[in-house]
């Protein structure tokens, strides 16, 4: 049905993927709390959601710090430097992006040890 | 030069001419590129649509010092996209300009001869892999490396050099705020020449050649910076969480708007009333120079009439819109949308329709102009249709006199009454936008994703220019379709030309022996009835005696006449009638004309409504306006398009009299159904 997302089943996602990466387990954004820092697996949405998200900055692999859960669930985006993996400047370019409650929970995230 | 013109509009290669070059500027949402376009362009742009669309296109032009041998740039600010490739209707604007496909109404369609990706420094991986999907475009590209300042005080330290070498073009590290940096782009567009690098074609390879011109050309930087940059974590943490709060954020979010419609209220009532009185006084200036004829008439009463009909809406304009700007640069609007996200989901409709649909309530024009700000095209247009639902304050005057018939003397009902027309119009305006989202407008209803960017002090530099092009938009698009109509609506009333009735030229004749202030009476004329008055009040009498006939024989009398049985199940005789019908003018005209038409004058002080509450039919016992009738009335102007100048708007905000007439239509019949079954209740 048109504005509803994929399902999400045992932390994956089971809908359609616009970045062709493998669906790789996690948890929902809305899982983490205030201040934990995770790495995005996938954005479980719509092609046109995803494409967004993702060109928004939350693509696979980047690094988010959630910044406040509820409605809106707000993150900051800390994109991963060339080289480093998943390991990010704490001091680098980065941007914060409000989505709703719904669409955050479509987003998978690795929960990363701080 | 390695380009050709927007002259030439030929193909690309084709033999250039230097004297105009034609650019696009590009980018993200929040990048600065407004404020860019603006430091460059100052006043000397135009702001259109692109043809078919509802999107805003601005073009601004660069004239060079006449000694430099530099061509004039002609700018195109496309609107802001995060990619290319996405499934958005901003997104096919810019992809189709970037192929020569389409271009703003009036210009020709050619492909630009220069691209200008304006680009955060602060957030340089991101929105390198848009400039990415432009040099794949293999168009002269310029990349402008704005809020270089807000880098350098994060820490991070961007080598222009570098990156230039990496995208293969130019790269003009620049603050456009404070204007550092911002006098080399113009001529870096100049000669600007095509990349010599082509980026990667997939996703995946351009976020990561993205990620490694990123690495490569943005250097570390100290750890005091970094703890400069926490602190400022932390205070945009509490900020969003006190602005966004579900309690703490409406309660923010109530006392801003308050503020803000407050300050235009109070603000906009100065100019507004200069605006009136230095017409009245040109409309009396031009009638006492000019002799009396049709080009008086048609100078006073209709052309100064129209103009004052059109820019007596400009304070609440320009301070609405200077007002909305401020809020935006501050970074505290993307937030507001979200704390209204939650009530306005229900129906089909996001955060962001909240303030163009709070803004109606004080005038629906500038309403509908803000509705730009909603990116989603369905969305938009579902708001633009349920904004004139709101109670403007047009309509203030009708609600006022139409409860005071209602409820003589008990204010307390008044009032009740008064607030029930509100949430009658709210109700209306947001089951018309569901009901237009699930039919006409269907389409997905997108969870909110939204960049938040960061709290800065707003430029006022920014937020003038801003209000100057709303400001000016509307004067030169809706301004002249208000004009033309209100100079129609004029003719109507004032012709065909009829002689005054006997009544009033004998009235006229006695009281022309006597002088203004001499008490005069003549009993055989009225058989001893009236009152001892002076000769000035005769010759007011007459006047009015004159202009109710003269309304009643007029073209908008004959009309009120002929479509009163259409009005009948509503209760309105032919004088509610013209009333409802020059009201399409302004709703505002409808006590105005009531006055016209019942007393003969269109002094609406005090007192009047006593008159028209008395005003009896032609029959001289039913009063025009009863309780049924009343009623009927007041529920047909809470919800009826009685504004011509709005649909104007709404035809070039939606891009066509499509949706301006279907608006009309669906409104309309509305009020006539609710008006009709509210009749029927009271009588």
């Amino acid at each position: 049905m048109p504005g509803e997302a994929a399902p999400v089943v045992d932390g994956c996602c089971q809908g359609t993927s616009a970045n062709g990466h493998t669906p790789r387990k996690g948890v929902a954004l809305t899982s983490l709390t205030s201040g934990q820092v995770g790495v995005i697996c996938e954005t479980c949405t719509e092609p046109g959601d995803a494409m967004l998200l993702r060109a928004m900055g939350l693509r696979p692999n980047a690094t988010i710090r959630v910044c406040r859960l509820g409605e809106p669930c707000i993150v900051e985006v800390i994109p991963s430097r060339a080289g480093e993996g998943t390991q990010c400047s704490r001091v680098d370019c980065r941007c914060r992006i409000g989505l709703a409650y719904l669409l955050a929970q479509r987003v998978m995230v690795a929960v990363e040890a701080s | 030069m390695n380009y050709t013109t927007a002259k030439d509009a030929g193909p690309k290669g084709a033999p250039a001419s230097p004297s105009l070059v034609r650019v696009a500027i590009l980018g993200n949402p929040n990048t600065g590129k407004t404020t860019l376009f603006n430091r460059l362009c100052g006043l000397r742009h135009k702001t259109g649509n692109f043809p078919g669309t509802t999107q805003e296109a601005r073009v601004g032009f660069i004239k060079p010092d006449p000694r430099d041998e530099q061509p004039a740039l002609e700018l195109i600010d496309l609107p802001g996209i995060y990619s290319l490739e996405l499934d958005q209707s901003e997104a096919d604007i810019a992809r189709r300009v970037l192929a020569g496909t389409l271009a703003p109404a009036g210009q020709p369609a050619a492909a630009p001869d220069a691209v200008c990706v304006v680009v955060d420094s602060t957030n340089l991986a991101r929105n390198l892999v848009l400039v990415g999907e432009t040099l794949r475009r293999r168009l002269p590209t310029v990349v402008a490396l704005n809020m270089i300042d807000l880098a350098r005080k994060r820490g991070l330290l961007i080598d222009a050099t570098a990156l230039s070498l990496h995208l293969g073009c130019a790269v003009v590290p620049c603050n456009a705020r404070a204007g550092e940096g911002a006098d080399a782009i113009p001529a870096a567009l100049a000669s600007a020449r095509l990349p010599n690098i082509t980026p990667p074609g997939t996703r995946d390879g351009l976020e990561h050649w993205a990620d490694e011109i990123c690495a490569a050309a943005a250097t570390s930087h100290s750890p005091s910076h970094a703890e400069v940059h926490v602190e400022h974590t932390d205070w945009t943490d509490r900020l969003d969480r006190v602005f966004t709060h579900s309690v703490g954020g409406i309660l923010v979010f109530a006392a801003i708007m308050f503020g803000l419609f407050y300050t235009i209220f109070a603000l906009a009532e100065v100019p507004m009333n200069l605006i009136e009185s230095v017409f009245a006084g040109l409309s009396g200036w031009i009638s006492g120079v000019l002799p009396q004829g049709v080009l008086r008439e048609f100078l006073a009463g209709g052309v100064v009439a129209g103009l004052q009909g059109v820019l007596v809406f400009l304070p609440q304009i320009c301070l609405l819109f200077f007002l909305i700007s401020i809020l935006e640069d501050t970074g505290y609007l993307a937030r507001a949308a979200f704390v209204m996200n939650r009530f306005l989901a229900p129906f089909g409709l996001s955060g962001h329709a909240f303030m163009p649909l709070l803004s109606s309530h004080a005038c629906a024009i500038p309403g509908v102009m803000a509705c730009r700000a909603i990116p989603d095209r369905r969305e938009r247009l579902a708001a633009i249709l349920s904004a004139p639902f709101m109670s403007c304050s047009a309509r203030i005057p009708v609600y006022v006199l139409l409860t005071v018939i209602l409820f003589p003397g008990a204010p307390t009902k008044q009032a009740l009454a008064f607030s029930a027309c509100y949430v009658l119009g709210i109700a209306a305006g947001l089951l018309s936008a569901l009901l237009a989202r699930r039919t006409l407008l269907r389409g997905p209803a997108r969870p909110m994703a939204l960049e938040l960017p960061t709290y800065k002090i707003p430029a006022l530099r920014t937020a003038f220019l801003s209000t100057y092009d709303r400001a000016m938009s509307f004067v030169k698009n809706a301004g002249t379709n208000i004009l033309a109509i209100c100079i129609i609506l004029w003719w109507l009333s004032a012709y065909p030309k009829v002689e005054p009735p006997p009544e009033a030229t004998g009235l006229r004749a006695f009281a022309a022996g006597f002088d203004d202030g001499q008490i005069v009476v003549r009993p055989e004329m009225v058989n001893g009835d009236w009152p001892l008055e002076s000769a000035a009040h005769w010759r007011e009498k007459a006047d009015a005696i004159e202009s109710q006939h003269a309304l009643a024989h007029s073209f908008a009398g004959r009309l009120g006449k002929l479509i009163q049985p259409v009005f009948e199940p509503l209760g309105f005789d032919w004088k509610l009638s013209v009333g409802v019908l020059t009201s399409f003018a302004a709703r505002e005209v409808f006590v105005s004309t009531m006055a016209v038409v019942v007393t003969g004058h269109d002094d609406t002080s005090e007192g009047i409504t006593e008159e028209l509450a008395a005003a009896t039919r032609d029959d001289g016992v039913t009063p025009i306006f009863t309780p049924a009738a009343s009623w009927a009335l007041l529920v047909y102007y809470v919800l009826a398009m009685q504004c011509l100048p709005t649909l104007a708007v709404t035809a070039r905000e939606s891009g066509g009299w499509k949706w301006a007439i279907l608006q009309l239509g669906w409104m309309c019949g509305l009020a006539y159904v609710f008006g009709a079954i509210a009749f029927a209740i009271a009588s």
